[in-house]
């Protein structure tokens, strides 16, 4: 047990590494962030002043991030357990 | 593009710099307050994955651009840029490379944790070290590049 919750810990960290970083897009996904320019969906660059976006506006990802740092969280909370550290 | 003044502005420059100080002051203040040692943050191989990532990754896509964009980007720390939108451009893509990087130095961390399983005592150290890479890949993403990335834009010199 105590193994098998830090490989999955290590495994889903890289998502919560991507949801964190992530949150702290204030523009979301829906204005030019240099022009703030509001923005189509499946546009890729924007049409004031060229700016091209990194991702698409929408889609199924924030979920899976979220739901991959959920359960890294977890899986450290288990590790930590196993650890006999609490 | 760049028809706004430059003019140099104390109050906000002393704000800018105040900013940045306590930002950063109150990260590391809490978590030694919390009881950590800062030396623990300092993983030299993640530093390496993180920011040459960074780096490299800006060079190779901007290049002559992302060497002018380097000593603007120093200046915008203290004084207020003029908007610019390839500088802008840069800072959201340096975003995405800190996302790249950090989620590299995880992985890799992985794949040392696993093939040293062996000594179980040095996992908890190998487990911090990955996460000490997530920590400064987010401190340049979002306390760095968050920043530059607005003050670059339009808006900030409205």
């Amino acid at each position: 047990m105590n193994l098998v919750s830090l490989v999955w810990f290590l495994l889903f960290c890289p998502f919560l590494l991507v949801f964190l970083l992530r949150l702290g897009n204030s523009h979301g996904h829906d204005a030019c962030p240099f022009c703030d320019t509001k923005r189509k969906r499946d546009e890729m660059n924007c049409e004031e002043c060229g700016f091209e976006f990194m991702e698409k506006p929408q889609g199924p990802f924030p979920w899976i991030f979220a739901g991959g740092a959920l359960l890294c969280v977890l899986s450290l909370v288990t590790w930590i357990k196993c650890q006999q550290y609490l | 593009m760049n028809e706004h003044d430059n003019t140099f502005d104390l109050t906000d420059s002393i704000l800018r710099v105040f900013g940045i100080i306590g930002f950063f002051t109150a990260v590391i203040f809490g978590f030694v307050v919390a009881g950590g040692n800062v030396i623990t943050l300092v993983h030299p191989a993640e530093i390496i994955i993180v920011v040459g990532t960074i780096f490299f990754g800006l060079l190779c896509t901007h290049r002559s651009k992302f060497l002018a964009y380097l000593p603007k980007a120093f200046l915008a720390l203290v004084r207020k840029p003029v908007a610019n939108r390839e500088y802008c451009q840069i800072s959201d893509n340096a975003r995405g490379y800190a996302a790249a990087g950090g989620g590299m130095a995880v992985i890799l961390s992985l794949i040392c944790t696993m093939s040293n399983l062996d000594d179980p005592e040095s996992v908890g150290l190998r487990v911090a070290a990955a996460m000490s890479g997530v920590f400064v890949a987010m401190l340049l993403s979002q306390g760095l590049f968050v920043y530059l990335r607005y003050s670059f834009s339009e808006n900030a010199s409205r």
